[in-house]
């Protein structure tokens, strides 16, 4: 066991810790948002530029220290390989779960070693997923500690939002990676419960409300019911791998066959290829939300492909219609689930990015036969919930109580396989059931049991969270031993197993183990860095951080230099001008400084972008920077 | 395999009496009292000890609850609070016979139902509408059962005399058929994998 350090505790139990705030965090795939409850309310915190979504991109240069958010997903297509981007749909799930995600992830997946957990391979060492989350939620809580202005230390604790489909392996993961970020959580929301709180805050009323949760990876959808000040979760339902990126994947898959015919080419083996195509995929999908038509357009001047085709909203409907159609499946789940008619249901809320999909809004509404609500930012409404618990934890919000459910079933293999339900899906957490078991063969002085958690009837269907052993039995006949087995599931959902043979005493306890594909060792070392890289300056963060943005300007700058030809005489020497301060900048230290080259070459460039961009397409660029612009140029 | 009897008496735990009648909207009222009172939430900066203590007092109020709402697992509880075996008692004749000949009949309206799928003419629609149909009514029966249970149960109480298990285990027995078989139904009619 490797000593460590002492570290401060975590724990939030009186003292001066108790008015540190509780962050709302909300983990998401595409991105990520932080969020507090004060005077004010419920608000979400920006960074000092203004912005407000955190990418959850993570990338790890082949020196220095890890870089998060725009900064990472600016590196997408630079460095694919090692810019990790939507990891959250790997949390998890072993490669065989992955097998038809890999056409759009740019970074290579191997399984753990020994277990079928995906973990990221960046050649000299392996990532998991929840050390990928862990990274962004540290980013969260830097950017809530810079715009509080509190010292990173007083700020520790967090609501962090899950989707409610989460299971518990999925949860475990999550627990882990806010360890890693110095994070305490106090509480696991379900995302949709947390979008209904931030509803509920403006709009009281309603008795039953669904709310429709569709992300950039995971779908939820969740009945909830409202009595006086007590929120309560009547049933739910989803998909951990249905969000937009599934949407996106149906464009590059299009675009990539056409390529192949034109081309004669499988544009998808090169990785940085992959991350352009998802990127412009993205683009032509958002668009695609406001306009009838919108190009997809994918430049790779090394491979000769010059490639730009036109989707219409008519083609992407017929693309994505199956997997709205799953999402429709769960509303009728969760309605049959909860024993309620749609008719019955008061209000309909999207939350969401890709709620903005026009087939979406409206498929939703026909469904439920009402208009959807989609007034709050689809985007914002999960932080601001996660901090309106934070509030009710935290003592500030004291007229609201939530109750919430789990989304699986949990029990044990039995005999033949089957399994023996112990929690119903739909329960309300926390809870608690017994079952009692016995032996089937004479003597027998152990017994096995394995815990799962799904919904089928054969244990092999289900996910595995377990096994453990109670060893030391009395040796007696088979069916004597009288084996009581006690589930209990705290309010964050996660599970915790009992077995005691009640005749001769004999107990045995585990919580089930995270599995995540560390060590405990591995987690322990990375909680050791991690502690150290939370006392680390914040403003030597933020050097490194512009240091790491610029690097990728320039990057894209030479990498279209062949264009400046074409510049004004002024624009090329207010070009080069701020291209020769940036690459001397090396030695500069002062963030303001930086900012200040970084600015000046990112409006230097822009002229520049404006060329490239004609040789694709006539469309106004005026807000492009050029590091936008490089992925589909290259 | 039998469950354990649960480390409390629901019906104590909500305050309610001892009968297979309960008052809906009194237990759900109870179950928020409970929530407010003693969900973790309220505890959340609350020292270690007495936040695991809200935590087992709102898991056992949970396990109660959805213990007291459904009526199987209700009637279970009677007969084990009163000291009998709520799995004892003799079939009636014929019983299992007829519930084997209503699993057949329901695989088959599963089976059909479910490769009929896909196929968007009217009598695919139709065959699964018949196997939804099919689930409502086991579910009528089975509640049939259950209350005709009930009554009984009720009123041997109020009477002070002891309820007849030659007629009430065989009612338990056949309520617990008609929901297996009906969740087998509605498993191999639930859409996806």
């Amino acid at each position: 066991m490797i000593e460590l350090p002492v570290l401060p505790t975590l724990q939030a139990d009186g003292g001066a810790a108790n008015d540190s705030p509780i962050l709302g965090i909300d983990l998401g795939t595409t991105h990520s948002l932080v969020a507090v409850y004060d005077a004010g309310g419920a608000r979400v915190l920006a960074a000092a530029d203004g912005s407000e979504l955190i990418p959850s991109v993570v990338s790890y240069p082949r020196a220095g220290a890890p870089v998060v958010g725009r900064v990472a997903l600016d590196r997408s297509t630079l460095d694919p390989a090692r810019t990790i981007h939507s990891s959250k749909r790997l949390i998890g799930k072993g490669l065989a779960d992955l097998a038809d995600q890999r056409a759009t992830l740019s970074y290579p997946l191997v399984d753990a070693p020994g277990r079928s957990l995906a973990m990221i391979d960046l050649g000299e060492r392996l990532v998991s997923p929840a050390e990928i989350a862990g990274q962004i939620l540290a980013e969260a809580r830097r950017r809530a500690a810079e715009a509080l202005k509190l010292p990173l230390d007083q700020v520790r604790r967090a609501v962090i939002t899950v989707p409610a489909y989460f299971d518990d392996t999925q949860r475990q993961a999550t627990r882990e990676a806010a360890k890693l970020a110095g994070l305490e959580v106090v509480r696991m929301v379900n995302e949709p419960t947390a979008a209904a709180l931030a509803y509920d805050l403006d709009h009281r009323g309603a008795e039953c409300v669904a709310v429709y949760d569709l992300g950039g990876g995971t779908f939820d959808v969740s009945l909830l019911q409202r009595q006086e000040g007590v929120f309560r979760v009547l049933a739910t339902a989803g998909d951990t791998c249905l969000g937009g990126d599934d949407f996106d994947r149906t464009i590059v898959e299009h675009a990539a066959q056409l390529i192949g015919e034109k081309y004669q080419v499988d544009v998808l083996a090169d990785p940085a290829a992959r991350a352009a195509m998802r990127l412009a995929a993205e683009r032509t999908k958002i668009e695609l939300s406001s306009a009838e038509s919108a190009d997809f357009v994918f430049h790779d001047p090394a491979a000769g492909i010059a490639f730009r085709t036109t989707i219409d909203w008519r083609m992407f409907q017929g693309w994505i219609a199956p997997l709205v159609q799953r999402t429709l499946d769960a509303c009728f789940q969760v309605l049959k689930d909860a024993e309620i008619e749609a008719d019955a249901i008061d209000e309909v809320v999207l939350v969401g990015g890709s709620t903005r999909v026009p087939l979406v809004k409206a498929a939703v509404s026909q469904f439920f036969n009402r208009p959807a609500r989609d007034e709050l930012d689809p985007d914002k409404v999960v932080a601001l919930g996660a901090a309106v618990q934070a509030g009710v934890l935290g003592g500030q919000v004291r007229d609201l109580l939530l109750l919430d459910v789990t989304p699986l079933s949990l029990g044990i293999e039995t005999m033949g396989g089957a399994v023996s339900k112990l929690i119903n899906r739909n329960s309300p957490i926390p809870a608690q059931a017994q079952e009692g078991f016995t032996t089937y063969v004479d003597g027998q002085t152990a017994v096995e049991f394995h815990v799962v958690q799904g919904e089928r009837e054969l244990a092999s269907d289900c996910r595995s969270l377990g096994r453990f052993v109670l060893r030391g039995l009395p040796s007696m006949p088979a069916g004597l031993p009288r084996i009581g087995v006690r589930f209990t599931l705290d309010a964050d959902g996660i599970l915790r197993v009992r077995a005691r043979e009640q005749e001769s005493g004999t107990a045995t306890e585990i919580e089930i183990q995270p599995k995540h594909g560390l060590t405990d060792a591995e987690v322990e070392k990375m909680l050791h860095d991690a502690w150290q890289n939370a006392e680390a300056d914040l403003s030597a963060r933020r050097v490194a951080d512009l240091r790491e943005r610029l690097t990728t300007v320039i990057h894209a700058v030479e990498k279209s230099y062949a264009k400046a030809a074409e510049l004004q005489a002024n624009e090329r020497e207010r070009l080069e001008d701020a291209l020769e301060d940036a690459r001397d900048s090396a030695e500069v230290e002062d963030p303001d400084l930086l900012k200040g080259i970084l600015d000046e070459l990112e409006e230097a460039s822009y002229p520049l972008a404006e060329r490239l961009m004609h040789q694709v397409a006539a469309d106004a660029v005026k807000d492009h920077k050029i590091s936008d612009l490089i992925g589909e140029e290259q | 395999m039998h469950p354990t009897p649960s480390a409390e008496d629901a019906f104590a735990l909500f305050g309610l009496p001892r009968l297979y009648a309960v008052d809906g909207a009194a237990l759900e009222q109870a179950l928020m009292q409970a929530g407010l009172r003693w969900h973790p939430d309220r505890y959340a900066l609350a020292e270690e000890a007495a936040r695991l203590q809200a935590e087992d007092r709102m898991a056992a109020f949970n396990q109660a609850h959805a213990e007291l709402s459904d009526p199987l697992t209700r009637a279970e509880l009677l007969l084990r609070l009163a000291g009998l075996d709520p799995r004892g008692g003799q079939a009636a004749p014929g019983f299992l016979m007829d519930m084997m000949e209503l699993r057949e009949d329901c695989d088959d309206l599963a089976r059909h139902a479910v490769s009929m799928a896909g196929n968007e003419e009217a009598c695919a629609v139709e065959a699964r509408l018949h196997a939804q149909q099919r689930v409502a009514e086991l579910h009528d029966d089975e509640m049939q059962a259950l209350d005709q249970f009930g009554r009984l149960w009720d009123d041997a109480q109020s009477a002070a005399t002891t309820p007849d298990l030659e007629v009430m285990n065989p009612l338990l027995h056949k309520a617990r058929y008609l929901r297996s078989t009906r969740n087998q139904l509605s498993l191999a009619l639930r859409p996806g994998p």
